[in-house]
């Protein structure tokens, strides 16, 4: 199965990806790699809730999904989505280099500090992020796809934050 | 009592407010959450939060959202979860809101003779003028 969006969002399915996002992926499936939706019921609800009917929706924990992506022999492409950087490093480590990182929505919570308005990062993740970026991977913050795209290592220096 | 609540992506449920103003008048009861651009899914867990308050079985809630999935049906559908005494709609058009806001004043008006009414009503809500 092929990859077509990565994207790192921390509401994960919403409107922006509903609407906007599997249709530009050409996505027949999403892939939810997150430890904690996978673990919990009440989320998994949610999650189901939101994706359209014609979209096939898996909800795994990284490892999983990482190895399931690695292995399936289904065809077509997915939007594969993850909480935050430090998920995407997970991936990266599992050998998934080729793609420019989509980051939609990190947003604020206490003890981060905004870079864009999308764009809120605690002192560890601007540490993952540099470690994406040492391993030859792109991140980008567009929410949707006809937006500009502005590379994230740029922002983070802009913001003095490397 | 019935109150309703309409929440979107940007301004539009404050825009359907104001169409049915023009339409039946100001009413009680009603209030709009803006899910605005810069805002994370957290704080407007926090708006709603702080305007969903003392639900009971006299103090209802019907919640009208705009699309099946977006962050504001998602992050206020956990407030429906297990409640009785709060529905959450998707797909709220300018029809809903009205036939809601009326509905909800009619005397004996209950939240779950209310969203039946309206799913019955709306499910098929758009169409194609016949002229």
């Amino acid at each position: 199965m092929k990859i077509s969006v990565f994207r790192i969002d921390d509401r994960l399915i919403h409107g922006q990806v509903i609407t906007a996002w599997i249709a530009y992926a050409d996505a027949k499936t999403i892939i939810v790699a997150d430890d904690k939706a996978a673990g919990d019921e009440f989320t998994q609800s949610l999650l189901k809730m939101a994706t359209p009917d014609s979209i096939q929706l898996k909800i795994m924990r990284v490892e999983e999904a990482i190895s399931w992506i690695q292995t399936t022999e289904e065809a077509g492409q997915a939007l594969l989505l993850v909480r935050s950087p430090k998920e995407a490093l997970s991936f990266i480590d599992a050998g998934f280099r080729d793609h420019v990182i989509n980051v939609g929505n990190l947003n604020m919570k206490k003890g981060k500090t905004k870079v864009l308005g999308n764009l809120w990062v605690f002192p560890e993740d601007v540490e993952l992020i540099k470690d994406i970026y040492g391993k030859g991977v792109k991140m980008e913050v567009r929410a949707v796809p006809n937006e500009k795209s502005q590379d994230v290592m740029e922002l983070l220096k802009k913001s003095k934050l490397v | 009592m019935i109150h309703i609540v309409i929440t979107s992506h940007g301004g539009l449920a404050e825009g359907l407010l104001q169409s049915s103003n023009m339409l039946i008048g100001e009413q009680e009861n009603v209030e709009c959450i803006t899910f605005a651009p810069d805002m994370g899914a957290e704080e407007l867990d926090e708006i709603y939060s702080a305007k969903i308050t003392d639900i009971s079985d006299n103090n209802q809630y019907l919640i009208l959202c705009d699309i099946k999935g977006g962050t504001p049906f998602n992050v206020v559908s956990r407030y429906s979860f297990k409640n009785d005494n709060i529905a959450v709609i998707y797909g709220v058009n300018l029809p809903i809101l009205i036939a809601a806001l009326l509905e909800a004043q009619d005397e004996g008006a209950t939240l779950v003779g209310l969203t039946e009414s309206l799913q019955k009503q709306f499910s098929e809500s758009i169409g194609v003028s016949e002229l």
